[in-house]
């Protein structure tokens, strides 16, 4: 009989193997087919889901609260340890559930939707990265280890966003999503450092702290107001990456760590409140800026937001089971609308003719009942994104570029001249011969 | 025989220096440096009459100077460039391995020298290095004077010896305490003295530069000199070093934001990343000297990777980058562009790269004394984070193939090495706990040394 602790430690370590061993396949040069890397997905995803299975049995056939699973230290130094405990709660387990469920069934999808594109084995190892650090932070017990899962969900979404990197425009929108990732990822980081600084004897105050500064991270990663710029930026990735980042698991891990901040939260309730009114502001804004949108990934990825939006208004207002429930049926939806995406527009056609011709208008519901000059108003604000980024470069961007440039020109200015270096400028290829 | 060792570690290289000069048309200059490093590497392992700090630093320096050899472009490889880079080893190993005050300040002449005597491009981009380096180096030699002259005063047998003055407290005289720290902020690069450092790395020779900061004989001075030998100063007369390290820290990853020359932009990440190693040092726990060793080894490592892959490009396209343009130089070296990025996400503490344990470790060891480093390491680090990924982005990304210039890709002496280097990073990432057993013995030894 084995363990329910190992089931959960097998559960989270087998897609960080997979990644670990196929990467080293293909760094000693072995040929790796996409049959065989589909069908290694296939296994772990099936062994990982039979494996949240048999911990949902064990919890509920014990009614266990809670299943932990100590592996030691990760590291340790005097009196300093860095523990390597996992946990699943009711919290926990759903989020493990849906990672595995929607990664295997993203992994299935894409054997045939990235079939013969050059990056193939790449995706596959950035979903496997994906899933390891998606796992570790829903099963992490405490926020130092979730820190190192946050980071590798940012990370992997960054390189999926810039999957198609010989253009310009997936590698610059990937940039400005990893500017808005790090910078929120402050709010993690120091929060974390706070907590530990208060150890057991945490005050209101460094309460409320800790929840604000843990509202900027789950904001950054949840694309809340104000950092829903990035999202329609993060469509450059394949519409699978889109699938499970935007639709299911990433965009909602936000959420996740809202819902762990639930103590805090309950002793700084005006840090709530504010968790409430980001989270409708938000829904407002992206409902709204997603019925502008012309193109159908954008507008799924901001129907997400609103949801999520809803999601955070739930968990500021104390009502977890709901917003459990909640993030399991719209991970699932979102992931089928997403990975359906790219054929909508067939799809539609066909619908069409089977109704003769005759589909009704959709989509003008709310928007009759206001005047004509505020619909204008309102289409162009829902045209800029809600002047969110416009909002962030001008605030945080803008300052600091103006500092930095400001700092740099003293700084060449003392050198006494600005370059004096042989500077080459790399040719397009062919170039020199024509 | 184990003071003998010690000694050789520092005098093969430079003889090494001497001989690449002598023979250097004759026998493959690279050759003669790469066997001197190697001397000097093997010599410093078994560290049986050094303290713990120094053992490391040797060894590390040693190992670094290898890979830094093995890897140079063959432009790179002239006897001078061999002959200099042999000196910065020699310098910076006989500063780390002396108990003697006359010969640590030689020692940090020496490995200075290769870097000052090259006004390669222009004189007037090489004065800011220079004036900043020489003011550190003339404020060293006058704490020198001082001390012995206290310690005569006091009647002390040999006025040169660090570990006979130490714990003694006879040097309570600020002047003392003011020199030494202008010589630690010069030559560490800290904020206002930053200057030196960008302005090497663009006009000078971009490996020696590297590998000359490398050395952080700033952090060592603190270790070295400032605790034992001041000990009434205690930790608030410490502070101001940290303090203004970690102005440095947030200053240099402020001006890497809109720096678009590549030269200067790892030049600047290398001193605001290393600049937490001071804080580390000076927090008086064990964490945060375990942190601080670590840091050293990330920050060393990571940052040699990175200027031996621009070096590697620019050697390659003949001249000085840019990033206003995307390059794409990625697609025809994907090799130089996977090792480029692990190295980049190490120095920024991700996880999975020993970077993550060592931040760790320095937030922790350092919070009681310096909660300031808990905002502004996360800041300076997500910040560099972006630069660097920008960086990367800029060189080895957004372009089709076709449309970049075929170069090669990694050569096989390139590959070992940096592979070597990328393998202690990710490897003791995965499992940080061998490098903790390290780190604690270590920084005990360090702990215990420093406040006997």
């Amino acid at each position: 009989m084995v363990s329910s602790e190992l089931i959960l430690g097998a559960v989270v370590a087998l897609p960080g193997l997979v990644f670990a061993l196929v990467t080293m396949l293909w760094l000693l040069g072995a040929p790796l087919k996409e049959r065989f890397v589909v069908i290694v997905t296939a296994i772990t995803y099936s062994v990982a889901v039979l494996g949240v299975l048999a911990l949902f049995v064990e919890m509920s056939s014990q009614g266990l609260q809670q299943i932990l699973a100590s592996f030691g230290n990760w590291f340790k130094l005097g009196a300093y340890e860095f523990p390597l405990i996992l946990k699943v709660d009711r919290v926990s387990l759903p989020f493990a559930a849906l990672t595995v469920i929607l990664t295997g069934l993203v992994g299935a999808f894409s054997a045939r939707y990235m079939h013969r594109e050059p990056g193939f084995l790449r995706f596959f190892l950035l979903l496997h990265l994906f899933a390891f650090g998606a796992l570790v932070i829903f099963t992490a017990g405490s926020f130092d280890l979730l820190i190192a899962g946050w980071e590798f969900v940012g990370l992997t979404s960054v390189l999926l966003i810039a999957f198609f990197h010989e253009r310009p425009d997936p590698v610059s929108n990937a940039l400005r999503v990893f500017a808005v990732y790090r910078g929120c990822d402050i709010g993690l980081l120091v929060g974390v450092v706070v907590l530990h600084h208060y150890h057991d004897h945490v005050t209101p105050g460094a309460a409320a702290l800790v929840s604000l500064l843990f509202l900027l991270a789950a904001s950054g990663k949840s694309a809340q107001f104000p950092f829903s710029g990035w999202l329609p930026r993060a469509m450059e990735g394949p519409t699978p990456s889109s699938a499970i980042f935007y639709g299911a698991i990433s965009v909602h891990a936000g959420a996740y760590l809202m819902l762990r901040t639930r103590p805090y939260l309950e002793m700084a309730p005006q840090v709530a409140v504010l968790v409430v009114a980001v989270g409708l502001v938000t829904a407002v804004l992206a409902t709204l800026v997603g019925r502008a949108c012309s193109d159908v990934k954008t507008s799924l990825a901001y129907a997400s937001v609103t949801q999520v939006g809803v999601i955070f208004a739930e968990i500021g207002m104390g009502w977890e089971t709901l917003a459990l429930v909640h993030i399991c049926g719209h991970a699932a939806v979102r992931t089928l609308q997403f990975l359906r995406a790219p054929s909508a527009l067939h799809e539609f056609h066909q619908l069409h003719a089977a109704a003769g011709g005759e589909l009704g208008q959709t989509g003008s519901h709310y928007e009759a009942f206001l005047p004509v000059a505020v619909r204008a108003r309102l289409y162009r604000f829902a045209l800029d994104r809600a002047h969110m980024d416009t909002l962030l470069d001008r605030i945080v961007v803008a300052p600091l570029v103006r500092v930095s440039t400001l700092l740099n020109r003293t700084e060449y200015r003392m050198e006494g001249k600005p370059s004096g270096a042989r500077v080459v400028r790399v040719p397009v290829a062919g170039e020199a011969d024509a | 025989m184990p003071e003998m060792l010690t000694m050789m570690a520092w005098m093969v290289p430079l003889a090494g220096a001497l001989l690449v000069r002598v023979v250097g048309d004759k026998v493959p200059p690279r050759s003669i440096a790469v066997a001197a490093a190697l001397a000097a590497l093997v010599c410093s392992l078994p560290g049986a009459s050094l303290d713990a700090l120094s053992h490391f630093a040797m060894v590390l320096y040693a190992g670094l100077t290898v890979v830094v050899l093995v890897a140079a472009p063959k432009k790179d490889s002239t006897v001078g460039e061999q002959a200099g880079t042999l000196l910065i080893l020699a310098g910076t190993l006989a500063v780390y391995a002396t108990d003697n005050l006359a010969v640590l300040v030689g020692g940090w002449i020496v490995s200075m020298l290769p870097l000052w005597v090259k006004p390669k491009e222009s004189m007037a981009s090489w004065l800011v290095p220079r004036l900043m380096l020489g003011v550190g180096t003339v404020a060293l030699g006058g704490a020198v004077v001082l001390i012995a002259m206290e310690a005569q005063s006091s009647g002390i047998a040999d006025v040169m010896s660090i570990s006979a003055l130490q714990g003694v407290k006879i040097i309570d005289n600020p002047a003392v305490y003011g020199l030494i720290l202008l010589a630690i902020l010069t030559r560490k690069g800290v904020v206002p003295f930053q200057s030196w450092l960008p302005a090497m790395c663009e006009q000078g020779s971009l490996l020696q530069a590297g590998l000359f900061v490398n050395g952080h004989l700033g952090a060592f001075l603190v270790a070295r000199l400032v605790v034992p030998l001041l000990p009434n100063l205690g930790q608030d007369g410490l502070a101001p070093i940290s303090i203004l390290a970690l102005v440095t820290a947030a200053y240099t990853s402020l001006l890497a934001l809109t720096e678009r020359r590549p030269r200067r932009l790892v030049g600047l990440l290398l001193l605001s990343q290393s600049s937490f190693i001071l804080a580390g040092v000076e927090s008086g726990t064990q964490e945060g000297f375990a942190g601080a060793l670590l840091f050293w080894l990330v920050v060393s490592l990571s940052t040699t990777v990175l200027f031996v892959v621009l070096r590697a490009l620019e050697a390659r396209l003949g001249g000085w980058l840019r990033t206003e343009d995307y390059l794409g130089l990625g697609m025809r070296a994907p090799r130089l562009a996977a090792f480029f990025v692990v190295a980049a996400v190490a120095v920024v503490g991700m996880p999975g790269t020993l970077g993550f344990a060592a931040e760790d470790l320095l937030l922790h060891g350092t919070l009681e004394s310096h909660r300031w480093v808990g905002l502004i390491l996360p800041f300076a680090t997500a910040m560099n984070a972006f630069s660097l990924l920008r960086l990367f982005a800029r060189l080895f990304l957004g372009r089709y193939e076709r449309m970049v210039p075929a170069i090669p890709d990694a050569l096989p002496r390139e590959r070992w090495v940096l592979t070597a280097c990328l393998l202690v990073l990710v490897g003791l990432g995965v499992m940080p706990q061998a490098a903790m057993i390290f780190a604690q013995a270590k920084s005990t030894a360090l702990h215990a040394m420093l406040h006997r």
